[in-house]
């Protein structure tokens, strides 16, 4: 069975470049936009890993991630916070996130990432 | 057994030497009065001069009377005490003119009444009678100089000690003062945002110990009102909360007549002019002073009196003006920092939204771009179709944000000009909500005009980029499926374009800043979501409609939905032509 990445963002374009990406690569890619329902989301898609961006219009990436990593029933899970914010690393840190990821980033870069955890 | 003239010039010897002992003790005594000495003691030393002075007249007539009472001449001893007692008052001249008009007098009536010859004047008897007025008249002068010796000093003492006591006075006032306006001021040149209330708090502290009082506030004024900072109130004094309102109340009144002086009112008859007639004050004076920076009213400082403290003097108005002026410049250097924070704090934030605006298209196109390098071979057209589609629309988002750079750029500049032309407002409108429908599929935008064509000359795309800005917001900070209303109003001489939504909303405070540049919600600062776009959209509208003599403004309640007005003159046209408007 494939490993399914949770891909949250706000831009259309980011989910769905990332979502032909990862599952070119072997993954089943599940997209949510803006974090919306984020509980029942990861509930019903159990996801390896997720990747989530930070500044979204109607979320903030790093509140989910610590609402996330507070939870018993989702805390294992790794997250990799994304953004094209200049302190992703201190976010991510903060938030509790397993990794980070910088925008612009590359296919390598995101293969990488995601392949440390799935 | 001595003569008789042995005996006297015996006693005159003796009371001489006593006399100049005496006098030795009391210059003694002169010398040790000092300036330390209290006034009290001073004051004690007159009392001992008299004392003195009547211990003198006891210790010679004693003698006298000691002396004589054996002898038939005892009857100088009263010419004697006479004449002591004028040299004394008078002075030696006095003392020996008297001696010289008593001696004759004394020999031809008392002592030789019945006969008298020139070998007399020279007898034992007249002798003894000479020496004893003379000791008389000396004893007089010398206890008359020492007490005037002792009498001088005491009053160069007294006069001594006021001097340097009200110097002394004098100099603690100022000192206090000027302390408390070195402590004063060291507190306002340090002073930041945070520090401001510990600041007034200083300032009330020192204006509280200048004037003595017990109850003491600092505030500033807002939307009318005053509202305290800093409220030192003696433990004993503490108001309860309607009293406090209703002096706040005064105070608010007092300030907003926008005098310049402070005032001292009469809390009586100032609480009868709010209506509130039956309220007891622990005091019944306040004095108020206005807090005034360039002619700005910003707060004030009161001071109410107390059973020690019945009255405000004019010294003590003077220096709560001095310390008004402290605060005045403490408020409005907090003003200024907040200020220079909130630009330094606009500054960072400004670089980061728009480095994060800027590289979330490039993440788009990025990623398109290597897919299409490593998949060119096995990629389909589909794919090939939705990746250069992608990657353009990205690219245009991009020349989007950096156009909008640019504007703000140049409006900063002064280079933002316009290209005007005839065009309808309700054509471009029309065509807006088009372009809108298409990009916001799930929102209602819907479009009324009052008017058929609406005709200006204007930059129609300077137009167009206000209503694509006012638009796109309306759908941003909306639901999907709620309804957006553009329309078009006529007033005589103006259009007026709206955008309605029933979106978020915005509060008072919002409102008051949304058309600055870098402008982001309160909301989307705090938790660094719902940041769209660099903050720079509606103030680049809004100065677009200055720029057309026009005005943009916004109603607005949180929760309900905002619609934002734009008024242009329907004349938007200059016959000689002028380059901008």
């Amino acid at each position: 069975m494939q490993p399914t990445v949770l891909v949250i963002d706000d831009d259309q374009s980011i989910l769905e470049v990332v979502k032909i990406i990862l599952e070119d690569t072997g993954y089943h890619v599940v997209t949510n936009t803006n974090g919306i329902n984020i509980d029942s989301v990861v509930t019903t898609c159990n996801p390896c890993v997720i990747l989530m961006d930070i500044w979204m219009a109607k979320n903030s990436g790093e509140a989910l991630a610590k609402h996330l990593k507070s939870q018993p029933s989702t805390k294992n899970i790794p997250i990799i916070l994304v953004s094209a914010n200049n302190d992703t690393a201190i976010i991510a840190k903060k938030a509790g996130a397993d990794d980070f990821l910088n925008k612009p980033f590359d296919i390598a870069d995101l293969l990488s990432k995601v392949q440390k955890y799935a | 057994m001595p003569n008789m003239l042995q005996a006297n010039i015996l006693i005159f010897i003796s009371i001489g030497l006593l006399a100049f002992l005496y006098g030795l003790f009391q210059q003694s005594f002169i010398k040790r009065l000092q300036l330390q000495d209290s006034i009290s003691r001073l004051k004690s030393v007159r009392l001992y001069i008299v004392l003195l002075i009547t211990f003198d007249a006891f210790l010679i007539t004693t003698w006298y009377v000691n002396t004589y009472v054996t002898h038939l001449t005892y009857l100088m001893f009263p010419f004697t005490l006479l004449l002591l007692t004028i040299s004394i008052i008078f002075g030696m001249r006095i003392g020996l003119a008297s001696f010289v008009l008593t001696a004759p007098f004394i020999i031809f009536f008392l002592i030789y009444p019945y006969g008298f010859s020139q070998a007399e004047l020279f007898s034992e008897q007249s002798i003894t009678t000479y020496l004893s007025l003379l000791s008389g008249v000396l004893t007089g002068t010398s206890i008359r100089a020492y007490h005037r010796l002792l009498g001088n000093r005491v009053d160069e003492l007294q006069n001594l000690y006021w001097q340097t006591r009200s110097k002394l006075a004098l100099t603690t006032g100022e000192q206090e003062i000027l302390q408390a306006i070195d402590k004063a001021s060291l507190a306002v040149a340090s002073v930041e945002k945070q520090s401001l209330d510990n600041t007034l708090a200083i300032i009330a502290n020192e204006v509280k110990q200048l004037l003595g009082v017990f109850h003491i506030g600092i505030g500033l004024m807002q939307d009318g009102q005053f509202v305290p900072h800093v409220v030192i109130q003696d433990p004993k004094l503490l108001q309860n909360n309607t009293q406090n309102t209703i002096l706040y109340d005064i105070i608010s009144r007092i300030l907003s007549t926008n005098r310049i002086n402070p005032i001292v009112v009469d809390i009586k008859r100032a609480s009868q002019l709010v209506g509130t007639k039956k309220m007891v004050f622990l005091f019944d004076k306040i004095l108020v002073a206005p807090i005034f920076a360039n002619n700005n009213l910003l707060g004030g400082i009161f001071v109410t009196n107390h059973k020690e403290k019945i009255t405000f003097s004019a010294n003590d108005i003077k220096k709560i003006s001095l310390f008004a002026a402290h605060g005045a410049l403490a408020i409005s250097n907090a003003a200024r920092h907040e200020e220079l924070e909130m630009l330094i704090k606009m500054r960072d934030q400004f670089a980061s939204v728009a480095s994060h605006e800027l590289k979330t298209p490039l993440s788009a196109i990025k990623l398109y771009t290597q897919l299409l390098q490593n998949k060119l071979s096995s990629i389909t057209d589909v794919y090939i179709e939705k990746a250069l589609s992608t990657i353009n629309q990205e690219a245009n988002k991009l020349t989007t944000l950096i156009n909008t750079l640019l504007d703000f750029s140049r409006l900063q500049t002064g280079k933002f000009e316009l290209d005007k032309q005839r065009f309808s407002l309700v054509e471009i409108c029309k065509h807006n909500i088009a372009v809108m429908q298409v990009i916001y599929p799930n929102h209602r935008f819907e479009f009324h005009s009052s008017v058929q064509s609406a005709p200006v000359v204007a930059d129609r795309i300077r137009l167009e980029q206000v209503i694509t800005n006012l638009l796109g917001n309306a759908a941003r900070y909306s639901e999907p499926g709620t309804t957006i209303t553009l329309s078009i109003k006529k007033s005589p001489d103006r259009y007026v374009i709206s955008v309605n939504d029933r979106g978020i909303g915005m509060d008072q405070q919002e409102k008051a800043h949304i058309f600055e540049p870098f402008f982001q919600t309160e909301h989307s600062m705090k938790s660094k979501k719902a940041i769209q776009g660099m903050g720079l959209g509606l103030y680049i509208s809004s100065e677009i409609v200055k720029k057309h003599r026009g005005r943009l403004w916004v109603e607005s309640e949180k929760g309900v939905g905002s619609t934002f007005y734009v008024s242009l003159p329907t004349k938007l046209y200059r016959p000689h032509g002028a380059e901008s408007f």
